[in-house]
């Protein structure tokens, strides 16, 4: 055994505090909401955009929406550890109380990728911190129409 | 009451995918002595600095930025502010912060200088991404590549977009690009049509390592120096919500109802404001136009923002040719951040470099054929969060 005592290089790594501060929101899509002008944000705020209020309150966002924009990812916007997934898609959803989110929208068809898909909230696990910790949250997922029987990774 | 400045030195680095050799702190400092070296002056001439970048501290351990630019280009004892964040617009928020000081009568004589040394990374994209709404997009996957790409997508479908206009217009910037040798695609074969349509990447801007340089001052201490100056006649900086979502929503007096991935309201306002200080009240009227092409449908939006087309309709005017060299509104004379260059922290100042080049008639081969009174240069960063509008004149 080597008597140097090798320290730690670049040993700086994130606490889960960040996601469980934010546990509502990419768990449940919780935002907030103005108690004063009524105007509904996510992610959660401290003050209105519209009004300036600093009365927010949390907000039950709708977990039902419309695709607005959908791209499919390429190999070239691979994160770390996202590596091995299958191709993905991204969007953004125009949820069914108006407020507008980006996520991740799972198990697309190429014919299902367009704007006007119907899509609902899906849990699912998001990816492992440098702790070690795995996080989770929200994505999206088509909405079963009326008598086709549900596929896999679809949103009930 | 603001005094009238001058742009009296500028300079750019040779964009590279890897500059292996220079640190972060040598590449900036060649730009710094490239800009005084461009006016005559020494860094003890030097007030006050703005240096930008859009990752440093978090990706290239930069940590005290101030400190470190301070020593490395003998700028103490001047005052040295980093702009860390910004996006690709953060060198224009560096060059708008150095115009302040000098134009409120703070100091005669102040520098923005910007870098980025994305190749001292592994995973670039990893650093890049959380100058954003880290928590509810870089947390889920989401990259500042997909932004774009998003905003693309919804550009062309909502404006039945022809996708010839995004080859056509980054063809163009490689043409320009070919005659630039701080360019970091010179040197290499013209990309043909073909090339471009099979290789999605040569859509989206080059990450390059590079520096970039300005050094104001105002117009009483220009008028001392040899070299004609060019004058910041307007400039107006803006900034709106990262999180992409938030244009859809329109709640402020400012911003359009029709809100849009397809529309950057902060840069209609930079656009007004900057327009109104400099009296330029037809944007047609301008020689040259230098706009932020993270993606070609970013440069519409910005080119759109400007007010020389109707919302969505940009593309049209790039597949007539409007923008080469021969074109009514020459733009983006050094190959753009696609094939110039991306060096985000640089981005915006490399382009002015690139205007007061073009407006001196130093620009070599790709020299446009007009003279240039008047040049337009808009940097939009973070996915349109930042916006940075700078009219720049000649007397």
């Amino acid at each position: 055994m080597s008597d140097f005592r090798e320290p730690i290089y670049r040993s700086a790594t994130y606490t889960s505090v960040r996601n469980w501060r934010e546990r509502l929101g990419r768990y449940r899509l919780v935002g907030s909401q103005c108690s004063e002008c009524e105007a509904a944000f996510f992610p959660r705020r401290p003050a209105c955009m519209r009004c300036d209020s600093r009365k927010m309150k949390p907000y039950q966002c709708a977990h039902t929406g419309t695709v607005v924009s959908v791209w499919p990812k390429p190999g070239i916007t691979r994160l770390s550890g996202y590596e091995d997934l299958p191709p993905g898609h991204v969007g953004m959803v125009r949820l069914d109380d108006g407020v507008h989110i980006e996520t991740e929208i799972v198990g697309l068809t190429r014919e299902q990728s367009k704007p006007g898909l119907r899509v609902g909230l899906v849990f699912r696990k998001l990816r492992r911190e440098t702790n070690g910790n795995e996080t989770y949250g929200y994505k999206f997922a088509a909405i079963q129409e009326p008598g086709k029987s549900p596929e896999p990774g679809m949103a009930i | 009451m603001t005094r009238r400045v001058a742009i009296i030195g500028a300079a750019a680095t040779k964009q590279k995918v890897f500059h292996v050799v220079p640190s972060w702190e040598e590449l900036l400092a060649e730009a710094i002595f490239g800009a005084l070296d461009d006016c005559g002056l020494q860094p003890k001439n030097v007030e006050n600095a703005v240096i930008s970048c859009a990752v440093g501290a978090l990706g290239y351990e930069a940590g005290n930025m101030a400190g470190n630019v301070a020593e490395v280009a003998n700028l103490a004892p001047a005052g040295v502010t980093p702009i860390n964040g910004g996006g690709c617009a953060s060198g224009g928020i560096a060059l708008y912060h150095a115009y302040a000081l000098v134009a409120s009568g703070l100091c005669d004589v102040a520098l923005a200088a910007g870098f980025e040394k994305g190749s001292e990374v592994d995973n670039y994209l990893e650093t890049a991404c959380v100058n954003s709404k880290a928590e509810y997009d870089y947390a889920f996957g989401l990259t500042h590549v997909d932004w774009l790409a998003m905003i693309t997508d919804r550009y062309s479908k909502k404006h039945n977009m022809n996708m010839a206009a995004l080859i056509d217009w980054v063809e163009h910037r490689h043409w320009f690009a070919q005659r630039n040798p701080k360019a970091f695609s010179y040197g290499q074969p013209m990309p043909t049509r073909a090339d471009l349509m099979a290789n999605l990447q040569s859509l989206v801007m080059a990450r390059t390592d590079g520096a970039a340089a300005v050094v104001v001052a105002s117009s009483d201490y220009a008028a001392r120096l040899s070299k004609a100056p060019v004058y910041i006649d307007g400039m107006a900086y803006t900034s709106e919500s990262i999180y992409l979502p938030h244009k859809f929503q329109a709640l402020q007096p400012w911003q359009d109802p029709t809100g849009d991935l397809d529309y950057s309201a902060i840069g209609r306002v930079a656009v007004q404001t900057a327009f109104k200080q400099a009296g330029l009240t037809d944007i047609r009227s301008a020689d040259h136009f230098m706009v932020t092409d993270g993606t070609p449908a970013v440069a519409f939006i910005g080119l759109e923002s400007l007010g020389l087309y109707a919302r969505g309709m940009a593309w049209k005017g790039v597949l007539a040719g409007e923008h080469g060299i021969e074109g009514r509104y020459p733009s983006n004379t050094h190959g753009g951040s696609l094939a110039f260059g991306g060096s985000a922290g640089a981005m915006a100042l490399a382009d002015v470099e690139e205007a007061v080049t073009q407006m001196r008639g130093q620009a070599s081969d790709r020299q446009l054929p007009r003279p240039i009174q008047t040049s337009v240069c808009m940097s939009m960063g973070g996915s349109n969060s930042n916006s940075v509008v700078t009219v720049l004149r000649r007397d």
